[in-house]
């Protein structure tokens, strides 16, 4: 039987069709739900084998980026995604599904504590959205499973305007410490503290990142494709192959 | 009516300010400006009390890691000038409407009343009331669907 | 009835009055057909019928000018025109259409028009203008001019999903001294930076990738910007039309109802002055129409509703009347969710309230349809239903408020009678000294049409939904000028569509026939660029221009309504829709001044494969550069002009025959190969404003590569004798292409009887050097540089 994941979307979410298609790419039965089923539970996470949290404006992001989604989960889901996480299920989010991590607990999660804000991603240093393909390095020494052997650089856009990855210095030790930095930008595009892009929780379970590896999942999706012969095979890809396989 | 007040704590970069320091200098040649300081105000217009309100501001209108916050009292220390923007009455007030669904899932059911909100600008300089006055009406506010206020700080 | 106004009884000079202080826009002749119709009733009209009829008869729904008799002089040549809309228009795309047999699905019928895009798929492309509320407030001006358009594209047929904008901006000059603007008038740099910021926060937003566009700077459009907001859509076979039936719901879906842009489409009538009424002015929220929209694709999917149709101008007014022209129906307004109370019913009926959809909804599934928009926390509200008695009949509470019939409200209205006239001009070549041609190429790159708008792109999403081919920005570092951008909507297939606009303003100065000639050349040579082709192309014309009272201004759109038949017919390209805005005129200390007529050519090209996509960055060392098209002496208007004060010169024209030769060619010469390295073709660009010269060079500093370039090898006009004609003629139908060394014989066989031109070739180094016709080098420039030229301008 195919792992199942589950899309979380909300008002203004908006990267779930992609997102859908790269899981149904690497294998997995994709469905996309709205975090309301999940509150009146018509729908049980439970079910599912993998939470992703897609990108997109949760809200409106007009109190900061997905603070009101990140509320919702917290408030309205309570102990579903930890109990979630900790039944050895996997949770993605990209982009404002990162931000929604970050700002509800769920990362850094340390000590399996899924419930406290510990960093956050803010203001870009421009001031504004950026939409720009950057490249991305995986630093993660081997605790998250979502990189797993993944020893090139993953080009991909950056789509936000609340990127910049901040945290207090000895939040930053800890997160070096325990193997939970994933990636970091070869060139910093938004201000991120050590250009930091994705962080991953003690499990190396639960990952969340700012680029888009699901927008690389073609040669043609990539800017440079005109210029240089590009495999087939788009290194935004590796990430959900990598969590595909941890089902196998 | 609560009234509060959210900034970035001083070791973050304001880039709402700067951008509007900048604009200010470059656009409106108002170059005594020296800086810019930003702050989101939330008007709670509820029969709230004050845990509620604390609780509404530390879990929905903060980001603990960056910003802190005043309840009815204002960020106002080592500037010149306060500038606040905010839309008329009957215009869409999107972040209002969006505190208000924040303020429902944080409490729990409905909210009687509504939020507003207002733009403040600090300014910081050698800046006399004719300036202040252009800095709100060629830049910071649109007369079609904002007020403005300005006051001198001391 | 309640709320009569005394009507009937009125004499000529009061029905003017009455008219202008309802500001029902109605003329005098159009009052006074209300007033017959009423007498035969032998009732005064309720103030919600007069409502009702200003806004169904308004300009901007339509379309008077377009449909009126228009006695058009030109050089005291008198001819009669019954409508430029269909004698040219319609014609041209009814003409095409017998060409391009299944390609037109629905044009003109619907909010956007419908075109073919695969087996399974239609694409709906439609673009709008949001002028007025822009000029006074450029953030929610440009907010709600997005998301009206995105809102034209969900409601057309049974509802298309949004796959990507194009935003088109004219603005003031950025850098006039704030002293020299006037009161009332924001500052152009201002209202840029508002617009932008606008489309932004909306767009990015409704997750809907902003891909193409283009930024204009000129002084008319100091008090009356333009913007144009155009959204592609993609929308299932079939799904194409709609029609409420008997007895359907009429359901309200999205935002609540306030006072918001009361008068809004009569307004876009009317000249701007200090006092304009604020109520035209809204701010949008993007993410209520973002959960409509997504509601409202699963609705269509499950086949909930009959029909559908945004809330637009007129609001419930226009949605409501056009969804029952055939049928009729009983609306209660009361039922209307509002935003605050007070509102008088005519109020909640014209309103204009931003994020509404109005739909028709078998009792069957209302049930269904209300739960699902619950869920997501989406209002919907039954507010009356489709009865089949030919009346629109308003109650509020139970009481009758007004009682039309749709025959009168849809059929009713006399034709307007217009008089144009126009003179052609004796057209003047013009010598040019050539000066120091390597400075002048550095200027061009830096005029602020021309430079980079990359502060602005990249402001803008255009991944979202991961069909993004061909980006705006394309080449070495991702940051040379894309001609078109391609979006692939479907994920698992290549079908393609490109995405590309013509608009040259300036030129309608000298002859708006061949503005318009130009633009839809350019918009075209835009597709063909990336690798498009003629087949697959449907073209969009709006038209912003000043008062069509004004003889000599109607005789400029008549010109340019020819321009627009004779060039579209001669490539066999069809209309799908259009839209057009008049009376963009400001005062300025006491004089009116009118926007140069502008004429915006949209253009979408449906692509069977889109890894034939091609950019227009130079590739590889060696390879060989040609200019397909020939060269002539046409600096009238063009950027060089602009820029040194010249105000003679030809305007540049297209020569139909041979263009559409180079096109067709080209095109199959582009569609070689699969790999990089297999294609004939290895960069292609549009040669358009500031010539062949800023072509080179946006190619070169694209592609991070060297070219080396000879003038004199050329294909040009015999009597061209200066430099600088040569590199900075604005002429139509020419590209610069970049051939693979190995591929010169298959290029040259494709491209035979075509004009043609080997110019020169990619070099090693970072330099641009242009030998000109004297066999010296005139221009060696470092690409560095000449990429910072272009890019400093516009980076604010």
């Amino acid at each position: 039987m195919k792992p199942k994941a589950i899309v979380l979307r909300t008002a203004g979410t908006n990267c779930e069709y992609e997102t859908n298609h790269v899981l149904k790419m690497v294998g997995f039965d994709a469905d996309n739900v709205h975090i309301n089923e999940l509150i009146r539970g018509d729908k049980k996470l439970l079910d599912y084998q993998m939470l992703v949290i897609p990108g997109g404006f949760s809200h409106g992001d007009y109190l900061g980026s997905a603070k009101i989604l990140a509320n919702k989960m917290t408030y309205k889901l309570g102990n579903d995604i930890p109990e979630f996480i900790e039944k050895g299920n996997l949770v993605l989010g990209i982009c404002n599904g990162f931000q929604a991590l970050v700002k509800s607990g769920i990362l850094p999660g340390f000590g399996g504590n899924y419930k406290k804000q510990e960093t956050t991603l803010t203001m870009n240093d421009s001031g504004h959205f950026q939409d720009e393909w950057i490249e991305m390095k995986n630093v993660n020494k081997g605790k998250c499973i979502f990189t797993k052997d993944i020893d090139f650089i993953i080009p991909c856009p950056i789509n936000h305007g609340e990127g910049k990855f901040v945290a207090p210095k000895e939040i930053m030790g800890k997160l070096k410490s325990n193997d939970q930095v994933v990636f970091k930008y070869v060139k910093n595009p938004n201000g991120s503290y050590e250009d930091i892009a994705g962080i991953c929780d003690e499990s190396g379970r639960v990952l969340g990142l700012m680029p888009h590896p699901e927008k690389y999942f073609t040669h043609l999706n990539s800017p440079q494709s005109t210029r240089t012969e590009i495999s087939n095979e788009a290194a935004g890809l590796a990430i959900f192959r990598n969590a595909f396989g941890y089902f196998k | 009516m609560w009234r509060i007040e959210v900034s970035l704590l001083s070791e973050f970069t304001d880039s709402v300010g700067t951008g509007t320091l900048s604009d200010i200098k470059e656009d409106l040649l108002i170059k005594s400006v020296e800086s810019v300081k930003y702050v989101d105000v939330y008007l709670i217009d509820a029969n709230l009390d004050e845990n509620s309100v604390k609780e509404i501001a530390e879990k929905l209108l903060i980001d603990p890691i960056t910003q802190e916050f005043k309840i009815n009292s204002e960020f106002s220390n080592g500037f010149n000038w306060a500038i606040e923007v905010s839309l008329h009455k009957n215009v869409t007030d999107n972040v209002g409407m969006t505190a208000e669904e924040g303020i429902r899932d944080i409490l729990g059911g409905k909210l009687d009343g509504g939020v507003r909100t207002a733009r403040k600008y600090l300014l910081k300089g050698k800046l006399d009331e004719k300036e202040v006055k252009r800095i709100c009406t060629d830049l910071l506010a649109n007369g079609i669907i904002e007020n403005y206020s300005y006051k001198k700080l001391d | 009835m309640k709320n009569e106004i005394k009507f009937i009884g009125l004499g000529e000079k009061e029905l003017e009055t009455l008219s202008k202080d309802m500001l029902l826009s109605l003329n005098l002749k159009e009052m006074k057909e209300i007033q017959e119709h009423y007498k035969n009733l032998g009732r005064e009209p309720a103030q919600i019928e007069l409502e009702t009829l200003a806004q169904t008869w308004s300009e901007h729904c339509k379309h008077k000018v377009f449909n009126a008799l228009i006695d058009y002089v030109e050089d005291g040549k008198v001819e009669k025109i019954d409508s430029l809309f269909r004698s040219y228009i319609v014609k041209a795309t009814d003409e095409a259409g017998k060409k391009k047999k299944d390609f037109l699905v629905s044009v003109f019928s619907d909010n956007a028009g419908i075109v073919k895009f695969n087996d399974e798929f239609n694409i709906a492309f439609k673009v709008e203008t949001h002028n007025h509320p822009s000029a006074l407030d450029p953030y929610g001006g440009a907010n709600t001019g997005i998301g009206g358009v995105i809102r034209d594209v969900l409601g057309c047929g049974l509802g298309a999903k949004p796959i990507a904008n194009t935003d088109i901006f004219c603005f003031g000059e950025f850098d006039m001294p704030a002293k020299d603007v006037p009161k009332g008038i924001l500052h152009p740099k201002r209202i840029a930076k508002g617009v932008r910021a606008g489309v932004r926060d909306y767009g990015n937003r409704m997750g809907i990738p902003t891909v193409n566009g283009a930024i204009l700077f000129e002084e008319r459009y100091l008090g009356n910007p333009l913007v144009f907001c155009g959204t592609v859509g993609i929308i299932p076979k079939g799904m194409e039309t709609k029609a409420a039936k008997d007895g359907d719901l009429i359901i309200s879906v999205g935002g609540k109802t306030g006072r918001d842009g009361i008068h809004g489409a009569t307004f876009s009538s009317i000249e701007l002055d200090e006092s304009t009424s604020a109520a035209a002015v809204q701010i949008g929220n993007a993410i209520e129409e973002k959960k409509v929209l997504d509601v409202i694709l699963q609705a269509r999917d499950r086949g909930l509703y009959t029909a559908i149709t945004d809330c637009g101008a007129g609001g419930f007014s226009s949605a409501v009347g056009e969804m029952g022209e055939e049928l009729g129906a009983e609306v209660h307004l009361e039922k209307a969710p509002l935003k605050y109370e007070g509102l008088a019913p005519w109020e909640i009926w014209v309103s204009e309230a931003q994020e509404r959809m109005v739909l028709s909804v078998p009792p069957k599934h209302e049930k269904e349809f209300i739960e699902l928009c619950a869920n997501e926390d989406v209002e919907a509200t039954v507010i009356g239903e489709f009865v089949k008695t030919g009346m629109l009949k308003l109650l509020y509470n139970g009481e009758i408020v007004g009682d039309l019939e749709m025959d009168f409200l849809h059929n009713g209205g006399p034709r307007r009678e217009l008089k144009a006239k126009w003179e052609n001009k004796k057209e003047e070549k013009i010598s040019i000294k050539t000066g120091n041609l390597g400075e002048d190429l550095r200027k061009l790159l830096s005029h602020p049409n021309i430079a980079s708008k990359e502060s602005t792109i990249r402001q803008y999403d255009h991944e979202v939904q991961g069909g993004s081919i061909i980006k705006p920005l394309v080449g070495a570092e991702n940051d040379g000028p894309g001609d078109a951008a391609i979006v692939r909507p479907l994920l698992d297939k290549n079908d393609g569509v490109a995405i590309a606009n013509g608009i040259n303003p300036m030129y309608g100065d000298i002859d708006p026939y061949w503005m318009a000639a130009s633009a839809v050349d350019e918009a075209v040579r835009n597709i063909i660029s990336v690798g498009g082709n003629l087949e697959g192309i449907a073209l969009l014309d709006n038209f912003c221009w000043g008062n069509p009272e004004k003889e000599d201004k109607l005789g400029e759109l008549v010109r340019t309504v020819k321009g627009c038949y004779d060039t579209a017919t001669a490539y066999d390209l069809p209309f799908i829709s259009g839209k057009d805005s008049f009376y963009n005129e400001f005062i300025l200390k006491g004089k009116t001044i009118a926007i140069p007529g502008t004429l915006l050519i949209s253009a979408i090209g449906v692509m069977k494969d889109c890894r034939k996509r091609i950019s227009m960055d130079l590739k590889e060392e060696g390879n060989l550069i040609y200019v397909v098209g020939k060269t002539f002496n046409e600096m009238g208007a063009g950027h060089f002009a602009l820029l040194n004060g010249i105000k003679e010169g030809a305007v540049p024209k297209v020569r139909f025959k041979e263009a559409r030769k180079n096109f067709e060619s080209l095109v199959k010469a582009i569609a070689v190969g699969g790999k990089n390295d297999e294609r004939i073709v290895r960069a292609c660009h549009d040669c358009s404003e500031g010539g062949l010269g800023v072509a080179i060079a946006e190619m070169a500093f694209a592609g991070m590569k060297s070219a080396e370039i000879e003038l004199g090898k050329v294909l040009q006009e015999e009597e061209i004798k200066e430099d600088a004609v040569i590199l900075f003629s604005e002429s139509n139908s020419r590209f610069v292409v970049e051939v693979n060394a190995g591929k010169k014989k298959e290029f040259e066989e494709i491209m035979k009887g075509c004009e043609i031109s080997e110019i020169g070739e990619v070099s090693g180094g970072n330099e641009l050097a242009i030998k000109g016709l004297s066999g010296k080098e005139i221009v060696k420039e470092n690409l560095s540089e000449l990429k910072e030229s272009w890019k400093k301008t516009l980076r604010w």
